[in-house]
């Protein structure tokens, strides 16, 4: 049986695969929205991955920078646009298990409205003080906060920020009272504690660690249950606070309901480009530590932190906006 | 030191890091010359290309984008009374008078120094006396940056003298704009009327490309409807001053650098409030205040000279404390980490050569800020035989593209013709531009550091009058505000002639 020649091409046509399926994917530029502006942590990272991803894709991947409203303008942009890979997501735990906890209205569900494909990598806070205060040891900070309740400055980069919940957690399982004073971004923060005017503070140790190195700050004790590489000799703060963890991350994710092949092949590239030497090495040297997995790992992942930061901001007491 | 010297000049002699810094220089002033376009997207853009370089072209290219950038921005202000970057929109109020007087040609000129001579005097203190500042910057806690804000809030009071009531209308309309958006101590919305995108607040690119830019190209657009035929303008070329001019202003040149180079050094401020209060400063001493904002020369080199002076001071407090001094330094601490040079206090010591070579790069890239507009301005002039309609389609189609490339965002267009509106509302009501402005960039300021401060100090006002810094800064506000009133109280003591050379 013949059949006629345009009925073959239009069942061709019907046939191929639409934008967003999988085994053309990626033809055209994928970009990758960081809600920061560019130069801090999570817009390094995604620099990072970007370069990466494009010599193996043979795409341009962009870094496009949306920051504003604790990451929620970019967030939104992202959970809003097709999900059919070509616009992604690298942020802070804010637009996943943090912002539902403190905006009484969302553009977007953080818990439906992306498909994570993987965990970039992992920031461990560290708990600096300035060497004027005087103390030694987290036990001796306790002590001092202790002493003079209410009197004890700490910085934080802002509402919902790490370094706000960090604070707020440290203090609960401290039993101290501490006032925070609330700064637009780490760097903005740092000469009043560097020049003492502000006592302490728990944050991502990249932009920090300069400082310690430099004995212009001193660490008291780190965030994760194990001490970081770049700080030898400094404690977890879970030594003295039992069961104090509470580590910054980057997720990578794409829109939900974007197909699973798309989220796979995105995944597998982050999780390489993480383990390479190079990226590892330069990662480690601002505080990182690279991470990776599948996109399973990742949900999972995500799952088991909501609870966590959930805790951290009911300690910080942040009113719903 | 010899070492660090030699070891930098072999690096900066490299092939790839003398294209590096010629492809800074050009592109950067064109970057600059777009409206919408500018420093920050410059270096932000050239992050990702840095990645795939070494460190001395890096530094190279990040240098002469940041440099040129800004320069680029007082072409454009000058031409067409479009500022091509936040920055230089205060070139505008005399650059464009002059263009239309016929003086493009050495409007352009006088930036063209005025820029190169503020980035060099600002280079040589940092290379001087960059540990100093930056310890002394650090003495510049929220107290003393909130006096500094609302010392250069009450600049608005001395730049527009003669319209007060308006320019304190108008940077009161400026500081409600700024505070659009999450409140940055409490996370709040404020003025949103529960619209999600306001939440980001309202930024400064399509703020200014809509105020300056749709507004004009709106003036004009209504003039050439109703037949109104501006004379051509002329003055194609670069025409350098005499050395008589140049004598005469040279205590300018020198306080304005000196302003820009102090706001470069103190955080949280950038180029944008630096010439801005510098052009306050500058009219605010003139002999002849009422020719500023008529195509006066000296208003042209006082914002010139301090928005270029920012980029040395701004780079103090990064590369010797780690600290950006503004926006765009930030995102080039970024860069600069990601090459593994972090800068920070100990930055001198181990990578002294690295410090060299980013000195001598800031050097190149004011050399070429001259070779460009020596060479460029013939090119760059040649705007203005382009017909009147044409050039507005121009600059609308530009604008746009330049504000909509800032952050890919559609909403910064709507921002921009809402803008645009405002500033052809205000403009025909003859409401100054400038304390807009002012009062959008210094509000927030004074707002954050205040409530930091009563945080820092447990609430009790009076350290505004015991810390030393703050005190002086709010007598010198004090100063500025009665200045009139006590000079036309010495004017009826002590009769006119002596008053005019008190001034």
């Amino acid at each position: 049986m013949r059949i006629p020649s345009t009925i073959m091409v239009i069942a061709a046509l019907l046939l191929m695969p639409g934008a967003g399926s999988a085994s053309d994917y990626p033809a055209r530029r994928i970009d990758i929205i960081v809600p920061f502006t560019a130069g801090g942590n999570t817009d390094t990272i995604a620099r990072l991955l970007a370069k990466h991803m494009e010599s193996s894709l043979k795409q341009s991947v962009i870094v496009v920078n949306r920051p504003g409203a604790g990451t929620n303008i970019g967030s939104a942009l992202v959970a809003h646009s097709k999900p059919d890979g070509y616009t992604m997501l690298l942020n802070a735990p804010a637009s996943f298990v943090v912002n539902q906890f403190i905006y009484k209205s969302l553009p977007y569900d953080p818990d439906t409205a992306f498909e994570p494909a993987c965990v970039a990598a992992r920031f461990p806070n560290v708990l600096v003080v300035n060497p004027s205060l005087g103390v030694k040891s987290i036990q001796e900070l306790i002590n001092l906060a202790k002493a003079r309740p209410g009197k004890i400055e700490y910085a934080f980069a802002g509402v919902g920020a790490s370094s706000q919940l960090s604070v707020a957690m440290f203090a609960e399982k401290a039993g101290i009272d501490v006032v925070g004073v609330p700064y637009k971004g780490t760097s903005q923060y740092l000469p009043d504690l560097v020049a003492g005017r502000v006592a302490f503070t728990i944050d991502n140790l990249g932009p920090i660690l300069p400082f310690i190195k430099a004995g212009k700050l001193l660490a008291l004790g780190v965030s994760s249950k194990q001490s970081v590489s770049l700080l030898p000799g400094v404690p977890p703060i879970d030594m003295v606070l039992k069961g104090y963890e509470l580590v910054s991350w980057n997720v990578l994710a794409l829109p939900a309901r974007t197909s699973p092949e798309i989220v796979r092949i995105i995944g597998k590239q982050c999780d390489r480009i993480v383990h390479l030497p190079t990226v590892m090495a330069t990662m480690r040297s601002f505080g990182a530590e690279p991470v990776g997995g599948t996109p399973e790992q990742a949900a999972e992942f995500l799952k088991s932190e909501r609870p966590r930061w959930e805790a951290a901001i009911k300690a910080a007491k942040i009113p719903k906006q | 030191m010899l070492h660090e010297f030699l070891a930098a000049g072999a690096m900066l002699i490299q092939p790839a890091t003398v294209v590096a810094l010629l492809v800074g220089i050009v592109l950067g002033t064109i970057i600059g010359v777009l409206p919408g376009l500018g420093p920050s997207i410059a270096v932000s853009l050239a992050v990702p290309f840095t990645l795939n370089m070494g460190i001395g072209p890096s530094i190279a290219l990040l240098m002469a984008l940041y440099c040129t950038s800004i320069y680029g921005g007082a072409i454009t202000a000058i031409l067409v009374n479009v500022p091509g970057t936040p920055a230089s929109a205060a070139t505008c109020f005399d650059g464009h008078p002059m263009a239309r007087r016929g003086e493009a040609n050495v409007a352009i000129a006088i930036a063209t120094f005025a820029s190169a001579i503020g980035g060099w005097l600002s280079l040589v203190i940092l290379a001087l006396i960059a540990p100093f500042l930056a310890r002394f910057a650090l003495r510049f806690g929220p107290l003393e940056m909130c006096c500094v804000g609302i010392f250069a809030l009450c600049c608005i009071a001395v730049i527009e003298r003669r319209t007060l009531t308006r320019a304190v209308a108008a940077g009161l309309i400026g500081i409600t704009i700024a505070a659009v958006g999450q409140d940055p101590v409490s996370g709040g919305m404020r003025l949103t009327f529960g619209y999600f995108p306001l939440s980001a607040g309202i930024p400064l690119v399509p703020l200014l490309i809509g105020l300056f830019a749709f507004s004009e190209v709106m003036i004009r657009v209504g003039e050439i409807a109703a037949g109104m035929q501006r004379p051509a303008m002329t003055g194609v070329g670069f025409r350098l001053p005499n050395f008589a001019f140049w004598k005469n202003a040279a205590p300018l040149v020198a306080k304005s650098s000196i302003i820009g180079t102090a706001i470069g050094i103190l955080p949280g401020s950038g180029p944008t409030a630096a010439s801005f209060i510098s052009y306050a400063e500058a009219k605010r001493s003139a002999k002849d205040p009422a020719s500023f904002g008529k195509g006066n020369p000296h208003g042209v080199i006082a914002s010139e000279a301090a928005n270029n002076a920012v980029t040395g001071g701004a780079l103090v407090p990064t590369l010797s404390i780690g600290i950006p001094g503004d926006p765009i330094t930030a995102i080039m601490l970024a860069a600069l980490v990601l090459q593994g040079v972090i800068p920070g206090p100990k930055l001198y010591v181990e990578h002294g050569d690295i410090v060299m070579l980013i000195l001598m790069s800031l050097f190149v890239a004011n050399a070429g800020i001259m070779v460009m507009g020596a060479l460029g301005a013939p090119l760059w002039t040649r705007i203005l035989k382009i017909p009147e309609p044409l050039l507005m389609v121009g600059v609308t189609i530009v604008a746009t593209l330049g504000t909509f490339a800032t952050d890919n965002s559609a909403f910064d267009l709507i921002i921009m013709v809402f803008a645009g509106f405002l500033g052809w509302g205000l403009r025909a009501l003859r409401f100054p531009l400038a304390p807009l402005i002012i009062g959008y960039v210094l509000g927030p300021m004074v707002e954050v550091n205040l409530k930091q401060a009563l945080i820092v100090y447990g609430g009790d006002p009076y350290v505004f009058i015991e810390r030393p810094i703050a005190t002086v800064l709010l007598l010198m506000t004090l100063a500025v505000l009665f200045y009139p009133w006590l000079n036309g109280l010495a004017k009826r003591c002590f009769g006119k002639a002596e008053v005019r050379e008190a001034k």
